[in-house]
């Protein structure tokens, strides 16, 4: 008994350490692709979490123990994530809750626009919270943040413990499931970001939890849970869009699943289910009417209907052959036993989950109706799996993966409770192969879900890479956004995704759509950078847009990006680009006389935009535009299509 | 079929008996939680390091508690630590929804926060006022954590990681650079440079080293592809930057002249592209 606590804990440091050197190495490596950073993270990873899910399928272990190696898991599991960034934030979302905050710290002002996501002030609830905690503290927007999260990743492990033992009634199914829940697809990087959905996806499992215990009280304490469900779920709405409507569905599978239950045996435990559905679909239309209305709605919509849309219509497309079908792992810099895991882990919790409800269907006490609410929720993340095979559909399904993957913990952790409990209690052989085999599956499903989302350059720190948002942020782009801001300027900035991201909101005062990339309107922004001709047209948006910069990042003249977009998805061009841009159409913006160069780095570019000030021919368009420079590309490229052309068809 | 795994009533499950924990209960005493909220109130004002360390624990708990207490504390069915997550979660929430509250009616600031806060904590401790509250006997046997040791411990190891990693872990490897760019009143003027009188136009222009070395700068400008102007020259340690002034004379007869400025590092050209400005000659009559 004693060894098995001792191992566990053991486990935790030496998994600790492990982890810490996996990011020492990243840290002092300088290219991609290094397999030794992998491999220590992810047996620092294993060394814990084997030991741990082995004392949690041990039925004698007291629950204050659960509860302290669920707090080790929870912690344990943002490390990765800590040492990713620890100092400062730098990936796109982070950034962008960040500058949020501070500026709503600054001005006091709520719902002030933000730089980069258009949706993100209409969903406050991270950003009064950082706040809050920020001026009771005295600790700065990052720090709090940072222990936030870490605070976050203990309480949510934990609600699901309590969820899954209030819904199962198994202490070990409970444990691991917490367990799971800490490996879940986001759980190590996405949600670990100081971004709105970590935050709501721990009161999306709370507000399930006090739902639970609603239905299993009698009386007024029974309405006081659903009270207490009911502030969770209001502070749900006002955070996050995607979780406020993952928990109405889930809302609505409890009160089915409660009312089926009530049909069958008697009760009325779906009442306060039913009425927290209406609570929260009251909430959620109250908040958008106070948001907008319709506008709002519209504005939602347009935010997150392209994902799953492109993705039904790819999938129908890849289903009769004439739709394209999507590249995995392309440039992702991860080792080719990831990229494996990532196929084998949705396998492995099917699995697991198969073995789990036909558990959870023969034992002895029935789990309560809610159990199965989870189960059916759980076949929302086996239904979204083909959107992965897409490009426009990945981006939702791993979107609505951490929420789905609350009803796979519950059924897979049963699955796994008896595997463990079975393989426990082998004989011969199977007694030595089947700790490890276990061990393999949990390997399996923890990296799987991770190689899945988050690429080698989101994971590790290193130096710049192109097309890697979380690598974009060095100190020659911090220079550069450093010097735009003494202008004090808030204008906005043409430039590409992942230097526009760092100039837009830190070298600019403006709040709303500071990055043409973030939310270009009309204007092709492409054509300033590929050498196609900038038409009176895009010179007329820039103008009437409030536009006062053009960056040109010259390392776009020698590579390409790896997300396969430079500055949105809609982009020409996007997940095509198989050339870097030509560098005489990255410098040709010398020879335009609406431009003036006031800035030049090793890498950067920055122009100051006079459109207005400028030679009146420029408006004119072509030719008038063009400098001697671009004259010369077109005509070189003229040239190339002309021999082309000329050139006999070979066989 | 039998399975391996326990049900609800294993004896291992404290669950289903579970008693409150006396801690949390004695905590609901309204006067206590007031004091606490007086205590935050208090602490607001000290230094930061201070200010975090007690308030901090104490924001993510109070709120939450105070709504329970006022409820008279339904979570009494749940074991100690998961009474103290779900006051986290719960007062995570409600800190959530009260700033945005105030915020949307006062405005964001340290009293409108704090009072706020401290407004919800004491009217849900007042609510509580009259909640009968266990005796001293009763769950005794629960403690908060009975692996309260390893607890420390994992708390003790997060903590050392944290401190180890921003100490040791080096900082990603950033490529060098070197940067020139207009300052002073040359870019707050903005272009083109215009030249009122005489024929003399004056450019300022930041340099700065951002390589491991000393370098040598040179500025090297050419009026309409022509070396007219004096070159300045620079010696900068590694993260020094330094301003420039370059000036010299513009040509009598154009009306906008393009101004380059090129660098160049150690005697050898930079890989900085050169600055390219415009200067207007509004002195004479080239203008019209």
């Amino acid at each position: 008994m004693k060894q098995g606590r001792r191992s566990v804990w053991i486990g935790l440091v030496a998994g600790v350490a492990l982890v810490c050197l996996a990011y020492a190495l990243a840290g002092r490596s300088t290219g991609s692709g290094e397999q030794a950073k992998f491999v220590v993270l992810w047996v620092g990873v294993v060394v814990f979490l084997w030991p741990a899910a082995r004392r949690l399928a041990n039925p004698l272990v007291s629950e204050s123990e659960r509860l302290s190696i669920l707090v080790a898991a929870g912690l344990f599991t943002y490390l990765p994530k800590f040492l990713r960034n620890p100092r400062r934030p730098v990936f796109y979302d982070e950034i962008a809750h960040w500058i949020q905050v501070e500026r709503i710290f600054e001005s006091g002002e709520l719902f002030r626009g933000n730089p980069a996501v258009r949706v993100l002030p209409s969903y406050p609830g991270l950003h009064t919270l950082t706040a809050g905690l920020r001026e009771v503290t005295g600790l700065s927007t990052w720090q709090v943040g940072v222990l936030l999260i870490a605070v976050l990743h203990i309480v949510s492990a934990i609600g699901v413990f309590l969820l899954v033992r209030r819904l199962v009634g198994s202490p070990v199914v409970a444990g691991l499931a917490g367990l799971l829940w800490c490996v879940a697809p986001g759980a190590m990087f996405f949600n670990s970001q100081f971004a709105y959905q970590s935050l709501a996806i721990v009161g999306f499992v709370w507000t399930v939890v006090a739902v639970a215990e609603a239905e299993a009280s009698t009386g007024w304490t029974r309405w006081r849970w659903a009270g207490l469900a009911g502030v969770l779920a209001s502070s749900v709405v006002v955070t996050h869009h995607l979780t406020s409507y993952a928990l109405v569905i889930l809302l609505l599978l409890f009160t089915i699943a409660a009312a089926l239950g009530a049909r069958r045996h008697g009760g009325d435990a779906w009442k306060p289910t039913a009425l927290l559905l209406l609570v929260a679909l009251a909430v959620n239309f109250v908040w958008m009417w106070i948001r907008g209305g319709s506008q709002a709605v519209t504005s939602i919509y347009d935010y997150l209907a392209p994902y799953p849309q492109g993705g039904f219509d790819q999938v129908w497309g890849a289903l009769t052959g004439t739709g394209e079908r999507r590249t995995f792992f392309a440039r992702s810099g991860l080792p080719a036993w990831e990229q494996a895991a990532a196929w084998l882990a949705p396998v492995a919790v099917i699995v697991l989950g198969i073995i789990g409800v036909r558990l959870m269907l023969r034992m002895a006490k029935p789990p309560r109706t809610g159990a199965w609410a989870l189960a059916a929720f759980s076949l929302l993340y086996v239904a979204a799996l083909p959107l992965v095979l897409t490009q426009s559909g990945a981006q939702g399904a791993h979107r609505s993966f951490p929420f789905t993957y609350l009803g796979v913990c519950l059924v897979a952790a049963s699955g796994l409770a008896m595997v463990i409990g079975r393989t426990t209690n082998a004989s011969g052989r199977l007694r030595g192969v089947a700790p490890l085999a276990v061990a393999l599956v949990i390997g399996i499903v923890a990296v799987g879900n991770t190689a899945a989302n988050v690429n080698e350059f989101d994971r590790f720190p290193g130096p710049w890479e192109a097309g890697a948002d979380s690598r974009a942020r060095t100190t020659e782009l911090d220079d550069a956004a450093a010097w735009m801001r003494t202008f004090g300027s808030n204008d906005r900035v043409v430039a590409d995704l992942y230097s526009g991201t760092t100039l837009g909101m830190f070298g600019t005062t403006r709040d709303a759509c500071a990055v043409a990339a973030a939310c270009p309107g009309d204007l092709a922004i492409w054509r300033f950078y590929d050498g196609q001709p900038i038409r009176e047209k895009e010179l007329r948006q820039l103008r009437e847009d409030g536009y006062r910069f053009l960056s040109v990042d010259k390392r776009m003249g020698t590579t390409t990006p790896r997300s396969g977009f430079w500055f949105n998805r809609s982009e020409e061009g996007a997940f095509d680009h198989q050339e870097p841009f030509d560098k005489r159409a990255l410098s040709r913006h010398e020879g335009f006389t609406w431009l003036t160069k006031v800035y030049a780095s090793t890498s950067f570019d920055l122009y100051e935009i006079h459109v207005g000030a400028a030679n009146a021919e420029v408006l004119r368009g072509e030719p008038g535009a063009a400098s001697l420079a671009e004259e010369q590309l077109r005509k070189a490229r003229r040239e190339q299509d002309e021999a082309k052309a000329a050139a006999p068809e070979t066989p | 079929m039998t399975t391996t795994i326990p049900d609800s009533s294993a004896p291992a499950s404290d669950h289903q008996n579970a008693a409150p924990a006396t801690v949390l209960d004695r905590w609901s005493d309204p006067t206590l939680i007031l004091i606490a909220a007086a205590v935050v109130a208090l602490v607001s004002l000290l230094p930061w390091a201070i200010r975090a360390l007690v308030t901090f624990p104490l924001a993510l708990v109070l709120p939450g508690h105070a709504l329970l207490a006022a409820l008279d504390r339904p979570d009494r069915s749940l074991s100690g630590g998961a009474r103290v997550a779900f006051r986290v979660v719960l007062s995570l929430g409600i800190i959530a929804l009260v700033v945005l509250v105030v915020g949307s009616v006062v405005g964001v600031s340290k009293i409108s926060v704090v009072g706020g806060i401290w407004a919800f904590t004491s009217v849900g401790a007042l609510a509580g006022w009259n909640r009968e509250l266990p005796g001293a006997d009763e769950g005794r046997n629960n403690h908060f954590t009975q692996s309260g040791v390893l607890l420390a411990i994992t708390a003790f190891v997060a903590v050392v990681v944290v401190a180890t990693a921003l100490v040791l872990l080096p900082e990603p490897r950033d490529e060098s650079f070197s940067r020139m760019s207009l300052t002073g009143t040359s870019q707050s003027s903005g272009s083109p440079i215009r030249v009122r009188s005489g024929r003399t136009a004056s450019v300022q222009v930041e340099v700065e080293n951002g390589t491991s070395s000393t370098v040598v700068y040179r500025v090297i400008p050419a009026i309409d592809g022509g070396r007219v102007w004096d070159v300045e020259q620079v010696r900068l340690r590694p993260g020094e930057k330094e301003t420039v002034s370059v000036k010299g004379l513009i040509p009598r007869e154009a009306c906008l002249s393009r101004l380059t400025l090129s660098l160049s590092a150690n005697s050898k050209p930079s890989k900085v592209a050169p600055l390219v400005l415009y200067v207007r000659n509004e002195a004479g009559d080239a203008c019209g």
